[in-house]
């Protein structure tokens, strides 16, 4: 139905704006990786000598795998906190279920410095909880492992990353036909069986977007950690934002972002394919 | 004798909202019986069925079955399985676990869950296609996994949401006579929803014609049919002619015809059924008591199995005559009609 | 209808927990925004809007707004030109390289934004192209791209193909329907993706991180702010950042609502 002329011009302008700042950055992402500074400036000889260091010090390996320690029980807490929402709003609220529903999405438009620095607010040794805790006589000196420590960084990223975790499940559990329920129930199922063997099989595949969505952006967050994380929080996104700042190593960091963005990559695409499977069977 | 009826419906009213959708229906519906629940759109009955169900609740009246009241249990401890209009079948489960899904909520053991699984699906001919998943059937096979679904749980009682509305003609049909002869095989009481008359007519043992969520008729197809109450029943169910009468001293009369009738009403309608006005030759002896006349032919329809006239009577009488066969082309007629066949409407 | 019986259990207080723990950050940025004390501390002692008026003073501060402003602008231009081409070629044509093209676009949403904003630093250098609010609004772009299509695809599927059918039918040819039928069907679209845009782009700041030179954005300006040290400002701007963002989406639900169907 279109002619040649008007594919090529919907086609092509996005293509080569893609190609100029999305690919060819990409590319030389990767070129960094592959060069090396020598006294304060980068120089471009090819050589695997980055990627060497990353896997021969076993620094950066435990920064990795405390990154995705703390990006997976973000994640598990986003779905903790989330999925019992969406499941509350989509199935057991009915009159002000688009008001809700709303109330949820408020807290994802507020800017991400604001929330997180509203945590250092309350986490801080003279902060709101800590205030709190000791007025009431819980403790008697103010914890100070609540703020600058992994402990914050995870609450603030649930605390990001909730809603994010909330839309697609709320999305999945809504697609689910409500006569499918009816039917479980007509067969004798209690709620509970209804949950397990029919709702939750359905909403499977939003269930699985949301927990890559949160783990992967929780993976590669530096923000969190630089304003509430204190040394003991620090992440491999950090590591990567010093390399490219004060340590001054750009492609030593290129290499670490070249790491991350392939094992996102795969990750998503392996996430993805779950997803189809998963939805194939589904309505 | 009179049996104990297996559910009792009994002053059902539902509202949502403003309009009231129900009201105060009740019907005894009997063991074994075939019995259809029919109505145009907005009727109520499938929200009688839904609350047969348990999906929605009355906001009075009372449901008793075997003794206990059903509306007070909800839906998934009720001895009641529906058939739902679009089948809702599980499309991440085989057909083998749709089936065994009521089967396993009850927590039956797996040998003999196997056994009446594998039962149902044989005597819904399906046998074949246990593994399957219901996205890889086509609608006849879908349709038949619901009913097996619903059966194997052996339910008191079974509701059927216009199952076959879905379908094509030719595989409704079949349907309607596979479902005819399950409901006597298996001796399970069915309630069946729908808006076709046709099917309610093949189908039902008895009828309850709905209309603005009040019961219209309770009655057998025949019954029905040939002794309509309201000219609602009389013209939702098969064609009919309507004459309106003036009644005066024991006799009713309209256009040129006069019967014998006695009623209060100075204005009777009385339904008369196309099939039952016969078309005469002048010089055949009369049926004694037959109201004849001469008729002018308006129109003719070829419908196949028979032919439909539309005749002028004079005084503005029209009729619709149905004659099986074909009769030759005439300008006028004379018909006759037994006054037996004429029935009296109230409302 | 599921059950008609309304119960109260853990599932409501499940709910309710959760709204409070979304809720609590804010509600405490609101009202430290008046508070009497200079610094944290609870409860906050006296009411005052020293800090707005500090804030209505704080010339640096505005004038990373203006930046803030031009480069959501410029973004919103760029994601749209070429967004809506995109989101087009997504959806009324069919070609083979279709699925890699529609990733690689939506791609930014789920990397995380340093990589994004690295990859970009990275080709900025080798390109000799010094950092400045242009690169940060080549980087928002870019990232904001995908946003266009995905809010301008759902508008174009909501459109019916008949229609578009129809118009060819008549005679039209393609830029006449884009014009006549296309556009006008999913202006609403447009005008939420926009919006959407914009307030996204406001607040942008792990790609804009790297990408920033000498003049700030408002999330820039904050964070080097908070890196100096706390002041109460920070609360007074905050709340200020989060009515105006509550009046972004407010406008953006209503017209994604009035979609036509």
């Amino acid at each position: 139905m279109y002619s040649r002329t008007y594919r090529a011009a919907v086609a092509i302008p996005p293509l080569a704006w893609v190609s100029v700042f999305l690919i060819v950055p990409y590319a030389f992402l990767f070129c960094f990786s592959f060069w090396q500074v020598h006294s304060q400036s980068i120089v471009h000889q090819w050589t695997l000598a980055n990627y060497r260091q990353l896997i021969e010090n076993p620094v950066y390996f435990e920064v990795l795998f405390r990154s995705a320690r703390i990006a997976a029980t973000v994640t598990v807490l986003a779905l903790l906190l989330g999925l019992p929402l969406a499941y509350f709003l989509s199935f057991r609220v009915r009159a002000s279920k688009n008001l809700l529903y709303q109330l949820v999405i408020v807290p994802l438009w507020v800017s991400y410095l604001v929330r997180a620095y509203a945590w250092k607010t309350i986490l801080g040794s003279d902060g709101v909880l800590n205030t709190l805790l000791t007025y009431s006589g819980f403790l008697r000196h103010p914890a100070e492992f609540l703020l600058y420590s992994p402990f914050a960084v995870v609450l603030t990223l649930t605390h990001i990353y909730t809603p994010f975790v909330f839309l697609p499940v709320y999305a999945s559990f809504e697609h689910i036909p409500k006569d499918l329920i009816e039917a479980s129930q007509d067969l004798g199922a209690s709620r509970t069986r209804a949950f397990w063997t029919v709702v939750f099989p359905l909403a499977l595949p939003g269930v699985i977007a949301g927990a890559t969505f949160a783990f992967v952006l929780s993976l590669g967050d530096f923000l969190s950690p630089l304003l509430v994380g204190g040394p003991t929080g620090v992440m491999i996104s950090n590591v990567v934002v010093s390399l490219f700042g004060a340590a001054y190593n750009w492609p030593l960091g290129a290499a670490i972002s070249a790491c991350m963005l392939l094992l996102v990559v795969v990750l998503i695409s392996g996430t993805e394919r779950l997803e189809h499977r998963l939805r194939y069977r589904g309505v | 004798m009179p049996a104990e009826p297996l559910l009792s419906i009994r002053g059902i009213t539902k509202r949502f909202g403003a309009t009231t959708v129900l009201d105060g229906i009740t019907v005894d519906i009997k063991e074994s019986e075939f019995l259809t629940i029919l109505g145009e759109s907005g009727s109520g009955k499938t929200t009688l069925l839904r609350i047969i169900a348990g999906f929605e609740q009355p906001n009075s009246g009372e449901l008793w079955m075997q003794g206990e009241r059903l509306d007070k249990l909800p839906p998934n401890r009720r001895n009641v399985n529906t058939v739902f209009q679009h089948y809702a079948l599980f499309p991440h489960l085989s057909v083998f676990e749709n089936v065994a899904y009521g089967l396993r909520a009850k927590r039956v053991s797996a040998p003999k869950l196997t056994g009446r699984v594998d039962a149902a699906l044989t005597q819904m001919k399906l046998g074949d296609f246990s593994r399957r998943r219901p996205a890889q059937l086509s609608g006849g096979q879908q349709q038949r996994v619901a009913v097996a679904r619903a059966l194997v749980n052996r339910p008191s009682l079974l509701l059927l949401d216009e199952p076959l509305s879905a379908l094509d003609a030719n595989l409704r049909r079949h349907m309607q006579a596979e479902l005819k002869a399950l409901q006597r095989e298996v001796g399970i009481t069915f309630v069946f929803v729908t808006h076709d008359q046709e099917e309610a007519m093949t189908l039902s043992d008895r009828i309850v014609l709905l209309r603005h969520g009040r019961i219209e008729q309770i009655d057998t197809p025949r019954e029905i049919y040939n002794r309509p109450k309201t000219q609602y029943v009389a013209t939702f169910i098969g064609f009919t002619n309507l004459l309106a009468a003036q009644v005066d001293d024991g006799r009713a009369r309209i256009g040129s015809l006069e019967w014998p009738y006695v009623s209060e009403r100075r204005e009777t309608l009385f339904s008369l059924r196309p099939e039952h006005i016969r078309i005469v030759n002048g010089d055949d002896s009369a049926r004694p008591g037959g109201l004849r006349c001469q008729a002018l032919v308006r129109s003719r329809v070829f419908t196949g199995a028979s032919e439909l006239l539309e005749v002028d009577c004079g005084g503005k009488l029209q009729l619709k005559i149905r004659i099986s066969g074909q009769i030759a082309s005439v300008d006028r007629v004379t018909i006759e009609i037994p006054p037996e066949r004429l029935v009296p409407l109230i409302g | 209808m599921l059950q008609a019986r309304p119960r109260f259990g853990w599932l409501n207080i499940h709910a309710a927990a959760v709204f409070g723990f979304l809720y609590l950050p804010i509600v405490v940025l609101i009202v430290y925004s008046f508070n009497g004390e200079s610094v944290g501390g609870f409860p906050p002692q006296g009411w005052t809007l020293r800090w707005y008026q500090t804030l209505f003073n704080d010339d640096s501060l505005w004038l990373s707004v203006w930046n803030s402003v031009l480069v959501a602008a410029s973004a919103v231009a760029i994601s749209m030109l070429f967004g809506f081409p995109a989101a087009l070629a997504l959806q009324r044509t069919a070609s083979p390289g279709k699925i890699i093209f529609r990733r690689l676009v939506l791609l930014p949403l789920i990397l995380p934004g340093i990589i994004t904003g690295l990859s970009l630093l990275t080709f900025f250098v080798a390109a000799g192209l010094k950092l400045s609010l242009t690169t940060v609004a080549i980087g928002h772009g870019t990232a904001l791209l995908a946003v266009a299509v995905t809010e301008i695809s759902a508008g174009l599927q909501k459109l019916d193909m008949a229609q578009e059918e129809a118009s060819r039918d008549l005679g039209a040819g393609e830029w006449r329907t884009f014009w006549r039928v296309t556009l006008p069907n999913v202006r609403l679209s447009l005008i939420a993706a926009m919006l959407l845009i914009f307030t996204l782009s406001l607040d942008e700041i792990a790609v804009t991180f790297f990408l920033v030179g000498r003049e700030n954005t408002l999330p820039l300006e904050i964070w080097s702010r908070l890196r100096r040290g706390i002041t109460p400002e920070i609360n007074a701007v905050s709340t200020l950042i989060f009515c105006f963002s509550l009046f972004t989406i407010v406008l953006w639900y209503k017209l994604r609502k009035q979609r036509p169907e």
